[in-house]
């Protein structure tokens, strides 16, 4: 969705009063949510256009801040050519964007602010609103240095959506209630975008979930011969989620209706297997993307992991790198959790939850208990995209490939 | 047609950039019975900036052919010479006088395999001594590198080293393709080492002369020379410059150029030759519409030669053309975010 | 069919066979039916762009290169179409070239002004007055060098004469010897200027001397005398013994261009001329001396309209070049 227009849902201040910088001036009504629009700056509120209902237009002037001893006049343009603030019906800067959505900031260059491509790159990066950033170029342009400055010393966020303030739960008020002792941690960037996204998710994906478990011993023997070359010449081993999620690419080429993600209209069928690998971080959680992971070798697949973590852990991945992703595996087995079921990241439409694998008992041919290592798996799937049937099958190629492992060689 | 095989080049010795550009010469016109070099005085005289030296003694006059005062017809019958089987070198006294030759050099060499559709080649060299310094004044000191390097058809380098002089000319010879070089003046006698025996330097490969991380400066010819120099200053006040030595106009080595803007995030084009509608304009009009344009953190930047012809008195001639200080100014500028 | 031999027979006869005549005055016509056939193409549409016709000037052109070895070189001028048939090159491949098809000599990329056949030794039109004259030098050089026997014959016409890049070259192939034969085919005119108003003495070929080179002015449109004077030029040239300069006089019955509309001439003169085609006084030369009859005559027409016609329409049929290649062939890919 682009916003092009939003409702004035209310003003919280009046004419002629003072507003002080970051005071909820109005709020504004967008499709999904109303928001509340904060004021850009400190001064006495005049000249207001726009009243309760006024259905306005983005990047339309609704009103004026005038600074302390600033004359009062109404200005001509509302280009930001005036000595006030333009408070403009801009639905980018402080407000929620629905996820996986972009949303159409606007362009006005209030007070003039310019900023190179490196800066406004960085800025997406580091989610941080250009406007709000003071330059130090010339003529006022923002460059990368300033943004580095402003930002936070916080691992880079998931994704360049904008979060929204406010949700909170009454948590604080009852624990002051009650007297409980408490630390408060402020919500970093990070976490802020993790739990709306999830929210998001949980909220609006009709979610399904199939498990499955998966006699691993084959596999672990693979690994192990596979690990017995690469130590022989001195090259990094591989790790039984890297197998896992070369069987995930190759179930995804196997079943390609379960590569796909929800968009509205249309669903994206991918062309490749673009896997999310859920890496944990300092303060929170990244899932980098093996890109097309179904023309790569699980050598290759495994450095990749190895380095996009790396560089997940040191805040130094690409926007590009955790974006684009058509399916995510989590792997919690190594905490010693037995399965689990994981929340889908939007806009993809299934994620695979690993857990630890275990040695039991199963029946063998003849009834007499033999010893198996047993790994259960939970599938998440989007209803919307992938029905019960279809995840069964993704699922059933993968259980496949999985205990036959000799066929991930094949392409 | 005789071919030595050529000894593998070995043990480099100090040089002159002209020893190794005679040095190229020798080596191609012992091994290659095709090769010829043409131009004025450059027998018994030796070549008007000694270049070509005792070269007529050795190979004779059949060979190291000295042409009367005719650029266009000399140029000419270097064409057809390359067109039909030879591989001639031709020697500009100075490359002001490619005015002369524009027709046969433009109209001609470029065009030739295209217009027959591809049926021939011209595998031609032509040399031109260029750039000023010397105060040799406007019609003897011009940077005309640009003109040839907007025509397809041609390619056109200037080495900035002895080691790329040789190895550079060698590619040239090799080329079956028409190939401008551009020496300048002033790096005749300066020194480097040099391989013995035969090697070649790509054409189309830009060089990193010196790593960095604040700023990249595109350089040419003697300004790579002069760049180098301000880094080091620069170095010295905590700015990290690397520099780019071009070493080929056309084609121009797109990738050096883009992957190292995207590590600089900066770009400074440092050029002798008149700054509008030059070299520069074209790398930065090449960086900003590539993705490297995502990468910017300051405007991109150009040093020139100004807007007039090059002027007889000393200081007016050096002040013509960007200097250390100025390359020192401008960066600094650039990094401060000063510009 | 008998061929007296005399003191005075005329110098074509005593060179050249029956059959090398009669492939000579065939060759004269093709030239006639390409260009007549080539105008015909432009003024429907079928050729864009413009062309020099030399229609009245076929003599002087096989004339030239009947003396030839297969392997000796030619450079031509704009006005190229009959050097390049009587080069020996296949009319169907000019015309694909002249219809912009990748079938053509070039592949649709050079069209009629850079008409070239280099495997027959035609190193090519060029749309430069004198553009080609230091090129054929050039090829003279080579063929000295690298001691192949060849010799250049450089065409180019009376305008040429006055750029510097023709005495630039003159001098320089004087000077090294070089087996290079000039032909000045003056056809009276350079684009519109008389040579009367442009060259500053009466004959070109008297420019000879100061080059130091022999010079004689013909009547390019007599088979006999042209033949005769490049015959001699090209042994000089092939014993060598350097350069010559030749002055072919000849005329143009066609304007300089299809944008001609030919101001600075008069009927009276271009019908004077065209009353006197060359053609049809090598054909009565022919007859006369027995070589073939009137009926042979008009079958070799017959023949030459037919090749003509199948030539067209092989261009019309041929495909068009490939768009997205428009850059190839600027450079030489270097085949590992």
């Amino acid at each position: 969705m682009d916003m092009s227009s939003g409702t004035i849902a209310g003003w919280h201040k009046a004419e002629g009063e003072i507003v002080a910088k970051g005071e909820a001036l109005f709020d504004i009504e967008t499709d999904k949510a109303t928001m509340e629009v904060e004021s850009p700056g400190t001064g006495t509120l005049h000249f207001v256009s726009a009243k309760n209902g006024d259905i306005i237009p983005i990047g339309q002037t609704v009103g004026w801040l005038f600074a302390e001893g600033e004359q009062v006049v109404q200005p001509t343009g509302s280009d930001g050519k005036g000595n006030g603030f333009d408070t403009v019906a801009d639905a980018g800067s402080k407000t929620e964007a629905p996820a996986a959505e972009k949303t159409k900031i606007a362009s006005s260059t209030a007070g003039g602010k310019r900023a190179t491509p490196l800066a406004r790159r960085v800025a997406k990066r580091l989610n941080l609103d250009i406007h709000s950033i003071n330059g130090s170029g010339p003529r006022g342009r923002i460059v990368c240095a300033d943004v580095k400055e402003a930002a936070e010393v916080d691992p880079p966020s998931l994704l360049s959506e904008t979060i929204k303030s406010g949700d909170k739960t009454g948590a604080q008020k009852t624990a002051d209630d009650l007297g409980l002792a408490y630390t408060k941690v402020p919500v970093t960037r990070m976490r802020s975008v993790i739990a709306s996204r999830l929210t998001e998710s949980k909220n609006t994906v009709p979610h399904f979930y199939l498990n499955a478990d998966l006699e691993i011993d084959a596999l672990l023997t693979m690994r192990a011969q596979i690990n017995l070359v690469l130590e022989n010449s001195g090259s990094k081993r591989v790790s039984v989620n890297d197998l896992l999620i070369k069987a995930s690419a190759a179930a995804l080429t196997a079943v390609p209706e379960a590569n796909a993600s929800w968009d509205g209209d249309n669903i994206i069928k991918y062309e490749g297997a673009h896997i999310s690998v859920a890496v944990s971080v300092d303060g929170g959680l990244i899932t980098p993307v093996v890109r097309d992971a179904q023309k790569k070798d699980i050598q290759t697949i495994s450095a990749e992991i190895g380095d996009l973590a790396a560089r997940a852990k040191t805040g130094k991945l690409s926007s590009q790198e955790y974006q684009g992703g058509s399916f995510s595996i989590s792997n919690l087995g190594m905490f010693g959790v037995k399965s689990f079921t994981a929340i889908i990241n939007p806009p993809q439409s299934m994620i695979l939850a690993v857990g630890q694998g275990t040695p039991q008992f199963i029946p063998d041919g003849e009834g007499k208990p033999k010893v198996v290592t047993v790994m259960c798996v939970t599938l998440s799937c989007d209803h919307r995209v992938v029905d019960g049937a279809l995840g069964a099958v993704w699922l059933k190629k993968f259980k496949e490939l999985v205990e036959n492992p000799a066929a991930l060689m094949l392409n | 047609m005789s071919m030595e095989t050529s000894a593998l080049a070995s043990d480099p010795i100090e040089m002159s950039y002209s020893e190794a550009i005679k040095d190229a010469l020798d080596i191609a016109l012992k091994s290659d019975e095709r090769v010829i070099l043409m131009g004025e005085d450059i027998g018994v005289y030796g070549g008007a900036f000694q270049v070509t030296g005792d070269l007529v003694h050795t190979y004779g006059e059949e060979r190291v052919m000295d042409t009367p005062i005719s650029e266009l017809g000399g140029a000419g019958i270097a064409v057809g010479a390359a067109l039909t089987g030879l591989r001639p070198i031709f020697e500009f006294q100075f490359s002001d006088f490619a005015t002369l030759a524009m027709e046969q050099i433009v109209n001609q060499a470029a065009k030739v395999r295209y217009m027959l559709g591809g049926n021939v080649s011209v595998p031609l060299v032509m040399r031109f001594p260029a750039g000023s310094g010397t105060g040799a004044a406007a019609q003897h000191s011009q940077s005309l590198e640009a003109w040839l390097a907007h025509v397809p058809g041609l390619k056109v380098i200037q080495p900035t080293t002895p080691h790329d002089a040789k190895g550079m000319l060698l590619a040239a010879i090799d080329d079956p393709d028409p190939v401008m070089i551009f020496e300048h003046k002033l790096l005749y006698k300066t020194k480097g080492m040099v391989p013995q025996g035969r090697y070649t330097v790509p054409i189309g490969q830009a060089h990193i002369a010196r790593s960095g991380t604040d700023i990249t400066i595109v350089a040419t010819s003697i300004m790579v020379h002069k760049s180098l120099a301000a880094a080091e200053e620069l170095a010295a006040s905590g700015i990290s410059a690397e520099v780019i030595d071009l070493r080929t106009i056309r084609p121009i080595d797109r990738d050096t150029i883009l992957a190292s803007v995207e590590k600089t995030s900066r770009l400074i084009c440092v050029y002798e030759a008149v700054k509008t509608l030059g070299i520069g304009a074209e790398i930065s009009a090449m960086v900003a519409e590539s993705h490297a344009f995502d990468f910017l953190d300051a405007p991109i930047m150009r040093l020139g030669g100004s807007e007039n012809p090059i002027p007889y008195n000393p200081e007016l001639e050096k002040a013509s053309v960007p200097q250390i200080a100025d390359i020192i100014k401008n960066v600094t500028n650039l990094v401060k975010g000063k510009t | 069919m008998t061929k007296q031999k005399t003191q005075n027979e005329p110098f074509a006869l005593k060179k050249y066979s029956s059959q090398q005549l009669k492939d000579a005055l065939r060759k004269m016509y093709l030239i006639r039916k390409f260009e007549e056939g080539a105008e015909n193409c432009y003024t429907r549409g079928l050729i864009h762009g413009t062309m020099h016709l030399s229609i009245g000037q076929e003599t002087s052109a096989v004339g030239s290169c009947m003396p030839l070895a297969a392997d000796d070189q030619i450079t031509s001028t704009h006005r190229g179409h009959g050097h390049c048939v009587a080069k020996g090159a296949d009319v169907a491949r000019m015309f694909a070239e002249f219809f912009g098809k990748e079938t053509g000599y070039c592949k649709g990329r050079g069209g009629s002004m850079h008409i070239a056949d280099v495997e027959k030794g035609n190193l090519g039109a060029n749309g430069i007055v004198a553009g080609g004259i230091p090129i054929a030098v050039g090829a003279a050089l080579t063929s000295k060098r690298l001691n192949t026997g060849k010799v250049i014959l450089c065409f180019f016409g009376d305008g040429a004469n006055n750029e510097g890049a023709f005495h630039e070259s003159l001098n320089m192939a004087s000077i090294w010897k070089l087996p290079v034969v000039f032909i000045c085919e003056n056809n009276k005119y350079g684009m519109s200027t008389s040579i009367e108003r442009s060259t500053s003495i009466k004959n070109i070929s008297d420019r000879a001397a100061s080059y130091s080179m022999p010079g004689v002015t013909v009547d390019g449109n007599d088979f006999n005398s042209i033949t005769q004077a490049v015959d001699t030029a090209v042994e000089h040239a092939r014993n060598g013994n350097g350069p010559s300069l030749i002055e072919s006089l000849t005329y143009r019955w066609r304007g300089h261009s299809k944008s001609d509309r030919n101001r600075y001439r008069t009927k009276e003169e271009i019908n004077e001329w065209i009353e006197r085609d060359p053609i049809v006084r090598f054909s009565s030369f022919l007859i006369e001396n027995s070589v073939l009859d009137a009926k042979d005559v008009k079958e070799i027409e017959a023949s030459v309209e037919a090749e003509i016609e199948s030539a067209i329409e092989f261009a019309r049929l041929s495909p068009d070049p490939i768009m997205s290649e428009v850059s190839r062939d600027v450079y030489t890919e270097i085949k590992a």
